[in-house]
């Protein structure tokens, strides 16, 4: 198992570089040691595709449809200083 | 057709002080739509559009019309938003709610058989639709300075070194809180899509 672990990493070293390569570069080995252990460990590819999926959902989150916001409109109107020095 | 000449076409705050009333009408309810999405409370979203406006008042003369209105707003929003995440993750009350970790490996470094992540199995339609809404209520359940660290990387298209300057925090101290809480948000998910089969 320790040999195994240095050339493909272990689950825990391995999920933590996925999402560690979203924020710091990896080294090249990294990359290559991550590609072969996803390849052959479906826990680590099904962790990679949900980490992605919930990268990519936070990323273009719009928000619902249809707040009311009129009575933000006005109450943001009245904060404006053109609007207090002219009313 | 009449040619216009020497007169702007393009909105502008210097030319009149109606359009930032119309801007207010134009572009609050975006706005207040992308901010409710990424903080807990719609008071605190409600104020962020709020300020927004008003620095947007302040900065008029930095606004020339070489971007979109709407572009603008939502720069300075999005600066709005930065400020309020970091308060919140330097917020040291805040720092005392983070709840114990749990251990998804075993000694060996492999996941321990419980933790053991699968596919959700969905449709990719589905899968997607059913994640992002369970997603919005696994946020809320990060621990709060997490949560601000996991916005602050969807922000902006800065850096990590940049995120790390304004959290005052090393990238490896980052990346492994980024690391943790997907951990727990993908836990979230999945035992939230769990109790819909049952």
């Amino acid at each position: 198992m320790g040999f195994m672990h240095t050339l493909l990493l272990s689950c825990k070293k391995a999920a933590a570089l996925l999402d560690r390569g979203a924020i710091d570069p990896l080294t090249p080995i990294q990359r290559v040691q991550l590609r072969m252990h996803i390849g052959i460990c479906k826990g680590c590819a099904a962790y990679k595709h949900q980490s992605e999926l919930i990268d990519h959902l936070l990323e273009n989150r719009s928000g619902t449809k249809g707040i009311d916001t009129k009575a933000l409109e006005e109450r943001i109107k009245l904060e404006l200083p053109v609007y207090t020095i002219w009313k | 057709m009449s040619k216009k000449t020497g007169t702007s076409i393009s909105p502008t705050l210097t030319s009149s002080d109606n359009d930032l009333s119309a801007w207010v009408e134009k572009y609050t309810q975006d706005l207040l739509r992308y901010t409710k999405a990424r903080v807990k409370e719609l008071s605190v979203a409600e104020d962020l559009v709020q300020i927004t406006f008003i620095a947007a008042w302040e900065g008029r003369a930095r606004f020339a019309g070489q971007s979109s209105a709407r572009t603008w707003l939502f720069s300075i929003l999005k600066n709005k938003l930065a400020d309020h995440y970091r308060k919140a993750y330097r917020d040291p009350v805040l720092h005392g709610t983070e709840d114990l970790e749990i251990e998804r490996f075993a000694d060996n470094g492999g996941w321990l058989p419980e933790h053991r992540p699968t596919e959700w199995s969905l449709e990719a339609l589905e899968e997607t639709e059913l994640v992002e809404k369970h997603l919005a209520h696994c946020m809320q359940g990060l621990p709060p300075h997490w949560r601000a660290a996991v916005e602050m990387k969807y922000l902006r298209n800065v850096d990590a070194k940049e995120i790390c300057q304004e959290l005052g925090i090393s990238v490896t101290n980052y990346w492994q809180q980024i690391h943790r809480a997907k951990l727990k948000l993908r836990d979230c998910i999945t035992n939230q899509l769990q109790k819909r089969n049952h």
